[in-house]
């Protein structure tokens, strides 16, 4: 094995870990400042509930280098940019539109329910768990809304596109520069399996085809980069929503410091 | 690099439901009905070997040997045995007649020549006929690929001096058999000028002339062991060297 490994190593996966503890204390504080009012309490269960998502998933790419390629990064930033764009949305009128996407998530998970109890009694062997598996999902859904209150909507749960929602919210470039390129990673298309799937054959007899590759593109720490900036953007539209000043926000400058010195090391000392 | 006209992406597309138009696809009906290059090359690439094996002036001569013989040997001959596929349509005892033709004026040997590495890495080669019983039309040898592989590389591009040579020559046949009359003036009355290609800006005019006629004489194919040819032609090349995906 081969343990010659970068100096600062070390430092960056500190970093890396300091970042996850104070991702988390950027929410903790936000939701600190917020209070909570049990009257309120579906709205600031949402908006608690998507500023965590937000920070695991800025947390869960920044903390694995692995992930920091075109191949996978952009699934965890185009699922950022969505929570942002949905909570942009909400915070326009946060009452009706928290629930609206709680009574949403609520019926879809009512229709998985019944899709699931109509394989199973079409089924001639079924799995213990399976059963209880159903089970486990109609309490929890019976447990905020009883099932048969639940209504269900297969079209989209603001019923509006999520081009719509970011217009409406005030963020057209964010999701004409962020969400819409990242959306050729999550759905495969064309334009981003082409470049990092395929490579040209070089043979004329072959008419140049394209056959299948994995295109190595290295590592690229902008991506965490990218993560905690997508992170500290959906913080400050909440502080601004909310007006708070919380005295925290550490996780994004902190990230940037230690990529900077990280990767600016000369390579005669590697 | 400029963007579309006006302030609003795609400002000059036309807008039907959820699709943008461009205005040229607009103008045509929305349809293009063009014959790929990668269907075109196929057919014309004999051509671009006898050039290959015989320089462009002799390789030009060959090919219209070769169009003259069908005429004389083919009863209904108004159609332009340019594209390769068209001899597939000779019949047993024109293509004997041919080869008659071309042993007594003496072109036979040289087009045999020409034509070799094309029929033995390709079977099926309409032009097989040339090459049948001749003593040195046996396996493919190692250089026979890469001498192919040498003159189809030049033709991918039909910008290319190559390719515009090799589309030239088509031309050149059709004038020659009197399947093709211009106007004096127009491009393709230049022809000649396309020994200068690329180097002068009249010699481009003609290059664009001919590449505008190259679909008009090779038109999408009617019949179908025409529409054959293309297909084998490039899956061929997969069986004559292998290719594997880079994983």
């Amino acid at each position: 094995m081969n343990d010659k490994r970068h100096p600062n190593f070390d430092v960056l996966f500190a970093a890396l870990a300091e970042f996850d503890s104070n991702a988390r204390t950027d929410v903790s504080c936000r939701w600190d400042e917020l209070g909570v009012d049990i009257t309120e309490s579906e709205t600031k269960e949402v908006l608690g509930s998507l500023l965590s998502r937000q920070a695991k998933l800025a947390i869960d790419l920044v903390q694995q280098p692995g992930l920091w390629t075109a191949h996978s990064a952009p699934l965890f930033l185009r699922a950022m940019a969505d929570v942002h764009i949905t909570l942009a949305w909400i915070l326009e009128h946060p009452k009706v539109r928290s629930r609206q996407f709680i009574h949403y998530g609520l019926g879809q998970a009512k229709l998985d329910i019944e899709k699931r109890k109509t394989r199973l009694a079409a089924s001639e062997h079924t799995e213990a768990d399976e059963e209880s598996f159903v089970e486990f999902l109609e309490s929890w859904v019976d447990s905020q809304r009883y099932a048969f209150l639940t209504e269900v909507n297969v079209g989209s749960w603001s019923g509006a596109s999520t081009r719509q929602m970011a217009h409406d919210a005030g963020l057209h470039d964010y999701y004409d520069y962020v969400y819409v390129p990242f959306s050729a990673c999550v759905h495969s298309t064309w334009q981003h399996v082409e470049r990092l799937n395929t490579a040209m054959c070089d043979n004329p007899l072959h008419r140049f085809h394209r056959v299948p590759s994995i295109v190595d593109g290295g590592r690229d720490p902008h991506y965490s980069l990218l993560a905690a900036q997508y992170l500290d953007e959906t913080l400050t539209m909440v502080d601004e929503a909310f007006d708070l000043h919380p005295s925290c926000s550490t996780a994004y400058p902190g990230l940037i410091e230690a990529i900077a010195e990280y990767f600016s090391i000369p390579e005669d000392e590697v | 690099m400029t963007s579309s006209a006006g302030s609003r992406p795609l400002g000059d597309h036309k807008r039907v439901g959820k699709r943008f138009i461009p205005p040229m696809l607009d103008a045509m009906g929305g349809l293009l009905n063009e014959t790929p290059w990668r269907q075109t090359l196929p057919e014309l690439v004999w051509l671009a070997c006898l050039h290959s094996g015989y320089g462009n002036a002799r390789g030009t001569a060959l090919a219209v040997v070769l169009a003259r013989a069908v005429d004389e040997a083919h009863p209904e001959p108004p159609e332009l045995f340019g594209p390769v596929s068209k001899f597939l349509s000779l019949s047993p005892e024109e293509q004997a007649r041919i080869l008659l033709i071309l042993e007594s004026n003496g072109d036979l040997d040289d087009l045999r020549k020409g034509l070799r590495s094309l029929n033995v890495l390709y079977p099926r080669s309409p032009l097989q006929f040339i090459t049948n019983d001749w003593e040195h039309a046996s396996d493919p040898l190692r250089h026979d690929v890469e001498d192919f592989k040498e003159v189809l590389m030049d033709l991918f591009d039909k910008t290319s001096r190559q390719a515009i040579i090799m589309q030239g020559t088509l031309i050149y046949v059709a004038f020659e058999l009197d399947r093709l009359r211009v106007a004096p003036g127009i491009g393709l009355a230049q022809l000649p000028e396309l020994e200068n290609y690329p180097d002068t800006a009249e010699s481009r005019l003609v290059a664009a002339s001919v590449r505008s006629a190259v679909p008009l004489l090779v038109r999408p194919p009617e019949e179908a062991y025409e529409t054959a040819w293309s297909a084998y032609f490039w899956n061929r090349g997969l069986e004559i060297e292998p290719c594997r995906a880079q994983l």
